[in-house]
């Protein structure tokens, strides 16, 4: 991962990268210390990036096999600050009380937030609700029963952005880097990676996913 | 059984109950427009979240009405705003006694599909805005799915489907490619369906 944009005072970094989210976050925390909470842990892949020799992993969702049943549609059982570092990916998008859940993960979180958010919006999704009335997902699906998951948000770049630029503000917490990871096949997203430090690619043409690192201050 | 209708769904609605008597219940009936379009012999009465004369259902919870409580029961472009649309159509179905009236946008029509091409938004009900909205569309309701939504639940509770494609809708685009040879898939900008109980007239 390398800067495509120049870095000025108070915006933060804007990164782009063709790793998937697990590894890109193993990145943001390469230097973190204490412990984590990874909130809608699904099956724990995040564990398997993390070193746990510097953070000791724990793993938050709905159902069982995680060290904390958590359900993020509401208030949170943990004090304030309770987390050194808080990651939720591909998490808020499912929730009705977006916001909620947002601050909710602040709260707990003493150092950092991590929030990955997916783009619906990427150029070859247009292109198939275009063509065939789909976002290339089952997510958004009105089917016949009630679904035991969906996303309750259509998340689209760059609204995520303002999204979480405002509530980590309101939150005490500073956005200090934003990493797009592209889509696209290997040649796809390699190309649009070089197109995108050229500052070439429209903005949120081939980025699947934003993921925002986000620090307390002092 | 589907019409291709240029008419509103307020005045379609009028028309199938033109020789009904009795109460008719409008869901989520914000400005309270379908009662200008009803004949003398219906009772309007209306609810909304936030206003209405005879009640304040929130369709997040079970309706606060006994079985076949109303005549006609109404909810035009209501149940996309509700999460749990499963259980508020079926409550609908419920509180029913002779018709139900359920519309959905159809946001898979040719000019959503372009409008979304072209901003990468769905309009401003499926924005993600940066403090809680007062009100949004919770489901993304596509024309091929909404058949399989609607149609075996009115069955399983007695009522016979009749489906209305409106190519009404204030876009002008939308305007424009209603007036071209599509499939109703793509020209449709609302479905309305209209639920009849059997034995009903």
């Amino acid at each position: 991962m390398r800067s495509a944009l120049a870095e000025s005072a108070g915006t933060p970094e804007r990164l782009y990268s063709i790793r998937d989210k697990y590894r890109i976050v193993a990145e943001l925390l390469e230097e973190a210390q204490g412990t984590l909470l990874d909130a809608g842990a699904r099956d724990r892949r995040l564990a398997r990036e993390i070193d746990a020799n510097r953070l000791r992993y724990a793993s938050a969702d709905l159902g069982d096999g995680h060290d904390h049943r958590l359900d993020l549609e509401g208030p949170l059982p943990f004090p304030d600050r309770r987390f050194d570092h808080v990651v939720a990916l591909d998490v808020l998008e499912h929730l009705e009380h977006i916001h909620l859940g947002f601050r909710e993960l602040a709260r707990i979180a003493a150092r950092s937030l991590i929030v990955a958010l997916p783009n619906l919006a990427t150029l070859p999704r247009r292109f198939t609700f275009l063509l065939r009335g789909h976002l290339r997902t089952g997510k958004y699906h009105l089917a016949p029963e009630p679904p035991g998951d969906r996303h309750r948000w259509l998340t689209v770049y760059p609204q995520i952005d303002d999204f979480v630029r405002v509530n980590a503000r309101q939150a005490g917490l500073e956005l200090v880097r934003i990493v797009e990871e592209l889509e696209g096949g290997r040649i796809g997203a390699r190309a649009g990676l070089v197109a995108a430090r050229l500052g070439l690619l429209p903005a949120g043409w081939l980025t699947q996913r934003c993921i925002y690192q986000l620090r307390r201050g002092a | 059984m589907s019409m291709l209708r240029r008419e509103s769904k307020y005045r379609i609605v009028a028309q199938q109950v033109a020789d009904l008597h009795g109460t008719l219940m409008d869901v989520g009936a914000r400005d309270e427009r379908l009662r200008d379009y009803l004949p003398a012999g219906i009772r309007y009465l209306s609810t909304d979240l936030s206003f209405g004369e005879a009640a304040r259902w929130d369709l997040e919870a079970p309706i606060p009405a006994p079985d076949r409580a109303y005549d006609v029961v109404v909810a035009l472009d209501v149940l996309e705003h509700v999460d749990r649309i499963h259980q508020a159509y079926r409550e609908l179905l419920r509180v029913t006694g002779q018709k139900l009236f359920v519309s959905l946008p159809n946001m898979t029509c040719l000019s959503q599909r372009i409008w979304f091409l072209l901003t990468g938004r769905l309009g401003a009900k499926y924005d993600l805005p940066t403090c809680e909205p007062r009100d949004r569309h919770r489901w993304l309701t596509g024309y091929a799915q909404m058949p399989a939504f609607i149609e075996p639940p009115a069955r399983a509770a007695g009522f016979a489907a009749a489906r209305y494609d409106l190519l009404t809708g204030y876009d002008r685009l939308h305007q424009w490619i209603a007036r071209l040879p599509f499939s109703p898939a793509l020209r449709a900008e609302t479905v309305l369906y209209e639920l009849t109980r059997r034995g009903a007239r």
